[in-house]
């Protein structure tokens, strides 16, 4: 065949003598390479480490939140949950309301990401609880998706596990947690190599310069990238496709038919509740809502046994459940970039309200006591 | 259990810890590797096991039936006959457990879309039939074996032992090398003792593997699958998309060669080369010389060969050609994208034919005409071969259209197709593996570092772990190769 002519190792060289080494005796290359990975190591470590955390929307920004978490323990005040809490919170607000509130620079962060979940969100309280300083409140963004869908654990609840953790969950769900133990083992090894742990930072470093600025969100220090570049968006100007909306609610939402809220999961809210409140922590479980033209399509039901449900981990707990109601809001298609996300209006409107009216009296009170800031003191929008 | 596995990095020190103590007792280390290997392969599925001990106990029986091929008066008519006979036997067997595995679905599906192109509406109950991992390495190894012996190029393999080893040997079990029993049946009947050179440089195999399938090829995927998943691609995405999966198929698939000939290579075995910088190939001749040579060099002795090669005057030839060339297409999958790739390198092999003699004629006078000469070469081929490529990845023939069309007629970007990082972490491990290759190809060695000074050496070393560290791609990616 015109292609496959003589000359290929089939044609007697075996066996293949295998290439000496230079120098082969003491293993100067190792050394020479271990000692390269120091320095660079020791580099590493004296830089600060808000310049080595990278941020980037999905997986990443779950391990900014851990790095963030690792570096400077948690924030006095902490919003978790779901995209929804994500755009819904804007952190330099809820900082700036506080501190004329409370009469003091209160630290905060904002470590919402897309998609979570109770199960994710389960994890990185714990997480949250293991590092030093502890927080003051959990402010948890909630609404009916949170304790519903049947799936349990993902990969990104594994990006806060250590390796008891783990083997926890796989004492009580099995063989289908070893899909996870690379997750786990990538995370004890980043615990005590940094260059590893801060691994995102150097590509994430390149984006940063091409667009002259830094994107992280979490602290505060800066607004979040969708309530920078495209704040004005609302839902009357770009109206939902409703069909397709019907669509994910039907596709997505709901199992034939039927809304499937997990009573694991709401064991689960009450679980971790219970564990932060025996670490002194407060949490504030919030409604986050969803436009008139994505709760349509949501079963009459749903929203009546949301509201049940809360209460009932709200009453067992002691953590306080904040309706939207309670807080004196109601939301407009102007207020929404889209059927679930606020615009930033509308985050800016849940924003005040929830740190004026339920975050700033809970750090007013006895047990909210003096504390030092660990964030910068003035927030700031680079726009 | 895949090489890029926490599973594997526990499995293979248990095993090189065994062979090394069992090294002097060839019996007892080859009963340890033979469970080693089904125990790798029954991992994923443990009832496909019986596929494989199928497989090898026909090859091996029909080999001893087949004896040694007779000479003189021994080669009677009727003892011809009863030879032919055992190998087709033995080729009927592995090709209907193949096809069946493999081709049944596929082959009753297009009957049932071509019934109804007829007009001709049917509804008959398809089995999904669940493709068992490595099958078409492992037979095709397998029948090599029988025909080595049919043709006297091998004795019959006693011990039945020896020849499960060769077929399931573990590094090579799913996705090749496809060894020939005259390499490696003879490795496994002998002591194997690594030496520390041996060690090294298996070492060394399994680091570079690694660094290709994990830093390389696994951030070249999710370039390629998001152009391939997009709707209506410009065209220097659809070009960015069709060079990265260039990179993430040989990253892969080569990468996974390093692994398994480094890890036979620390256990004292040595496997063929699979790889020989197929991107620096200069027509596809060259190219079947340089990718993938354990399967180009099968189907050149057991299909080609046999149907006549170049034997048989230039229309034979060129059919023959793309017989091979289709074959060998099918033999990647069950689909018809995987055919048009068989059928376009069939044709380019047929065009080279052809045109060779005019391109001879054209010879640069100069050292440095020369060396353009090559590049110019080098780089039309490469793209020559990302439109196979584009036929191997694609989901349907309209895409490979919609694609080609968009190169041709919108050549531009589009920004919200592909993420940023994915880009940048594709330009810095696809830039490490073009410097890699350049520096391996003009120094014509694989471990070219070896022979540089321990200081330069260890800067090397460093480097590749911070890239492993900074950019690997720790979601576990199975090797593409291991569909088929």
């Amino acid at each position: 065949m015109t292609g496959l002519a003589a000359g290929h190792p089939h044609s007697g060289r075996y066996p293949s003598p295998p290439p000496a080494v230079v120098g082969g005796g003491f293993p100067w290359a190792l050394v020479v390479a271990a000692a390269v990975l120091i320095c660079v190591e020791l580099a590493v470590r004296m830089v600060p480490a808000k310049h080595l955390i990278a941020y980037e929307r999905g997986v990443p920004e779950r391990f900014a939140a851990r790095q963030h978490m690792q570096a400077f323990g948690a924030p006095e005040v902490m919003f978790v949950g779901s995209s929804r809490v994500h755009l819904g919170i804007v952190m330099p607000e809820v900082l700036r309301v506080l501190e004329s509130e409370v009469g003091r620079p209160v630290g905060g962060a904002n470590f919402a990401s897309g998609g979570s979940l109770v199960q994710e969100l389960g994890p990185l309280i714990e997480h949250t609880l293991r590092n030093r300083p502890l927080p003051k409140v959990i402010c948890y963004g909630v609404d009916p998706e949170q304790i519903s869908r049947p799936e349990l654990y993902n990969e990104r609840a594994s990006v806060y596990w250590s390796l008891p953790d783990w083997w926890t969950r796989r004492q009580e769900f099995g063989a289908v947690m070893d899909d996870y133990l690379p997750h786990v083992v990538r995370n004890a090894i980043s615990d005590h190599w940094l260059t590893f742990r801060y691994r995102n930072r150097p590509i994430n470093l390149i984006k940063a310069l091409a667009r002259g600025r830094e994107t992280s969100p979490m602290r505060g220090e800066y607004l979040a990238p969708e309530h920078t570049t495209d704040r004005g968006r609302t839902l009357v100007e770009f109206p939902a496709d409703e069909p397709e909306v019907k669509h994910h609610v039907e596709t997505g939402h709901l199992i034939n038919g039927v809304y499937p809220f997990n009573a694991r999961k709401i064991a689960w809210f009450k679980e971790f509740i219970a564990h932060c409140r025996r670490d002194g922590v407060e949490v504030v479980l919030f409604e986050v809502p969803n436009a008139d033209v994505f709760n349509r399509y949501l079963p009459t039901d749903v929203y009546p046994r949301f509201y049940e449900y809360m209460r009932d981990i709200s009453a067992q707990s002691g953590a306080r459940f904040v309706s939207l109601d309670e807080l004196g809001l109601k939301f407009t298609d102007a207020e929404f970039r889209d059927p679930v996300h606020l615009n930033y209006k509308g985050a800016v409107e849940l924003s005040d309200a929830l740190s004026a009216k339920v975050i700033a009296p809970m750090l007013r009170s006895p047990q909210g006591g003096e504390r030092q800031p660990n964030v910068p003191r003035k927030a700031v929008d680079p726009q | 259990m895949i090489f890029n596995s926490l599973q594997f990095a526990v499995f293979f020190p248990l095993v090189l810890l065994l062979a090394t103590l069992l090294r002097a007792h060839v019996m007892a280390r080859n009963v340890m590797l033979l469970a080693a290997s089904y125990y790798f392969y029954g991992i994923w599925d443990w009832r496909f096991l019986g596929l494989l001990v199928l497989s090898t106990v026909i090859d091996w029986a029909v080999g001893r039936a087949l004896g040694p091929k007779p000479v003189g008066d021994a080669a009677t008519k009727e003892e011809l006959a009863r030879r032919r006979a055992l190998l087709v036997v033995s080729c009927v067997v592995n090709l209907t457990i193949l096809g069946f595995f493999k081709y049944y679905g596929f082959f009753a599906s297009s009957v049932v879309e071509g019934l109804k192109h007829l007009g001709i509406e049917t509804n008959p109950t398809l089995l999904h039939v669940v493709l068992p991992v490595g099958i078409s390495f492992y037979t095709f190894q397998s029948m090599s074996y029988t025909i080595d012996v049919y043709r006297g190029d091998l004795p019959p393999e006693k011990s039945l032992l020896n020849f499960a080893l060769y077929v399931a040997f573990f590094p090579q079990l799913v996705a090749g090398p496809i060894e020939r029993a005259t390499t490696l049946v003879p490795q496994v009947q002998t002591q194997r003792r690594a030496r520390r050179e041996d060690f090294y440089y298996g070492f060394y195999l399994i680091c570079w593997g690694l660094f290709k399938k994990v830093v390389i090829a696994d951030n070249a995927a999710p370039i390629a699958d998001m152009v391939f998943s997009a709707k209506n691609p410009g065209g220097l995405t659809v070009l960015v998309g069709v060079y990265a999966f260039a990179v993430q198929i040989y990253g892969d698939f080569s990468g996974y060669t390093d692994i398994a000939r480094g890890t036979a290579r620390m256990l004292g075995f040595d496997l063929m080369e699979n790889f020989n910088h197929p991107y620096f190939a200069v027509n596809p001749s060259d190219f079947w010389r340089r990718w993938h040579i354990s399967l180009s060099t099968w189907l050149r002795d057991y299909l080609y060969i046999p149907l006549g090669g170049s034997r048989k005057g230039e229309g034979r030839t060129y059919l023959n050609l793309m017989t091979t060339m289709v074959l060998g297409g099918l033999w990647h999958g069950a689909a018809w994208n995987f055919v048009f790739w068989g059928i376009y390198h069939g044709a380019i092999l047929c065009i080279h034919r052809l045109a060779q003699p005019s391109l001879d004629r054209f010879k640069p006078r100069t050292a440095l005409g020369g060396t353009v000469w090559f590049v110019v070469r080098v780089v039309f081929f490469f793209h020559v071969t990302c439109l196979g490529w584009l036929f191997f990845r694609a989901s349907s023939a309209s895409q490979v259209w919609q694609m080609v069309s968009a190169v041709s007629t919108r050549p531009h970007f589009d920004r919200g197709v592909l993420n940023d990082t994915a880009i940048l972490t594709f330009l810095c491990t696809s830039g490490v593996m073009f410097v890699a290759e350049v520096v391996q190809y003009c120094s014509r060695e694989y471990a070219v570092v070896f022979r540089w000074p321990a200081v330069v050496r260890g800067m090397i070393y460093a480097a590749a772990i911070l890239a492993f560290a900074l950019f690997g791609n720790y979601q576990g990616v199975q090797f593409i190769y291991f569909q088929f």
